[in-house]
């Protein structure tokens, strides 16, 4: 029963929705894009790191408890994760370096810094990718709904003037909504700004955790290349 | 192959959560607290500025049987007769002596009575024997109880109007006249209206003494009246025995209004 009644409501979004002008329409139905593009890449990329990060720590516990780096390296260096691409990358800098008679030492430490802190940046690269998307959203989102709202104010004040009429029930529900596109963009932005920063400070832990198991590989390496002198 | 999978999981947890958002502000969460319209009988008040509202409905549910009666006896005559004689036995009585005396009086008489009665003061009881029969009659069941409810109703009504009328007029008397005429318009408001005095909704339910003059006005005295209700909107000192009974009460009521 509530059902009907609801379907009736001045309130309810596809009321709102279907009595707005075309332009807010548009306004609105580009926001509401945006906002289910904005929650899509929210849980893509929340999940995503959440699972990277669980499994990055066992990955690299693994890493450090193994006996062979190379046995390691064989065995578990096509799981699909940063940490394995680090240490891919720095295998295979380190076999090439030393694959001659005469080792370059300072020379292959450089290129396998080099070669790591690129694997490092290449997987950042590709978890960071669309979160552009959500700071645009985030900043642009209300000012498209303020439009839609500016637009579908102007149109109602112009039936005011049309109809010569003051009364507060013809300007109101044009003015509803209108202001029902500027809700929906802040019900977009504000979602995308607060997962934006919540996601660029998870990549930033990444980002940290990943530099540190390159440096401590690269120590390891460097030390392993003085010990082939 | 597992980030493809997460996009695609999240794009339609994303979907189905504006589904699910959009559904329920249609259905529960904007429903805007509309009262769930009670199916309580309306009190029809005529709360004014002027005192018209009570007295006309206590005056106007008498008249009728009294007109009616008088209606009638007009129509019909001929029938009236035989009651007449009865009702002002003191007249006839004398003039059957006379027409023991006189064959030919006698006839006179009884036209005479026909003639006398719808002249002089025995209108009196005329009205008040066909007013009997009347009631007697096919209405005699209905009319009572109609009596009794409208009579208890009109009591507890013009105490309500009274109580109503006190407590409105200050908001009432502050409100500006738009223009010339828009003092003409009769705005009946429906107002619904909690326990403690508050107001649930006000609502327009009619208008009227909306002339070519004052026409343009007519919104905004909509408005006005709407606006007095809910400046004055907590009710104070209501009967609370009175807020929903059999025939109504002022839970839910309707006030006429019209500019000072």
């Amino acid at each position: 029963m509530p059902e009907f009644q609801a379907s009736n409501d001045m309130m309810s979004p596809l009321t709102l929705f279907l009595h707005a002008d075309i332009v807010v329409k548009v306004v609105m139905l580009g926001l509401l894009a945006a906002s289910i593009w904005t929650w899509a890449i929210i849980f893509t990329h929340s999940i995503r790191l959440k699972r990277i990060n669980r499994a990055t720590e066992k990955y690299e516990a693994d890493f450090w408890a193994a006996d062979d780096i190379d046995a390691f390296h064989t065995k578990r260096s096509n799981e699909k994760l940063p940490s394995a691409a680090i240490l891919t990358a720095g295998m295979d800098e380190w076999r090439r370096s030393t694959r001659t008679r005469n080792i370059d030492r300072s020379g292959t430490r450089e290129r396998l810094a080099t070669r790591m802190n690129a694997a490092v940046a290449a997987e950042l690269d590709r978890l960071g990718d669309r979160l552009n998307i959500l700071a645009t959203v985030g900043s642009v989102a209300p000012f498209v709904g303020l439009f839609g709202t500016v637009w579908g104010i102007m149109r109602s004040f112009t039936s005011i003037a049309a109809q010569n009429n003051t009364s507060l029930a013809v300007v109101a529900p044009g003015i509803a909504e209108a202001l029902f596109a500027t809700a929906i963009g802040l019900f977009a932005a504000i979602p995308a700004v607060i997962a934006y920063n919540r996601l660029t400070h998870g990549l930033d832990r990444l980002e940290a955790r990943l530099s540190r198991f390159a440096d401590r590989f690269h120590a390891t390496l460097s030390r392993e290349l003085e010990a082939e002198g | 192959m597992s980030p493809d999978r997460a996009e695609i999981a999240g794009t339609g947890a994303a979907i189905v959560f504006h589904v699910a958002l959009i559904a329920a502000l249609s259905t529960s969460l904007a429903h805007m607290a509309q009262a769930p319209e009670p199916p309580s009988m309306e009190v029809e008040l005529v709360d004014d500025v002027g005192l018209q509202s009570a007295a006309p409905q206590t005056v106007s549910t008498p008249p009728p049987p009294s007109e009616a009666p008088e209606m009638g006896q007009a129509i019909e005559p001929a029938p009236t007769p035989p009651p007449e004689p009865v009702t002002a036995p003191s007249v006839p009585a004398p003039k059957p002596m006379i027409t023991s005396q006189t064959a030919q009086k006698p006839q006179k008489p009884t036209a005479t009575p026909r003639q006398a009665p719808a002249k002089p003061a025995p209108r009196v009881s005329r009205i008040g024997d066909d007013f009997l029969k009347g009631i007697t009659g096919s209405d005699a069941p209905s009319r009572p109880a109609r009596q009794s409810g409208a009579t208890f109703d009109a009591k507890a009504k013009a105490s309500v109007a009274a109580l109503f009328q006190r407590l409105v007029q200050p908001c009432a008397d502050n409100q500006v006249n738009p223009g010339s005429g828009a003092n003409r318009i009769r705005v009946t408001v429906n107002l619904r209206l909690r326990p403690n005095g508050s107001l649930a909704s006000a609502s327009v339910v009619r208008v009227s003494g909306v002339d070519d003059d004052n026409a343009s006005y007519e919104e905004r005295v909509k408005d006005l009246a709407v606006a007095v209700y809910r400046e004055c909107a907590p009710f104070r000192g209501l009967p609370p025995d009175l807020y929903k009974t059999d025939q109504g009460g002022w839970s839910n009521i309707n006030l006429t209004y019209k500019l000072p």
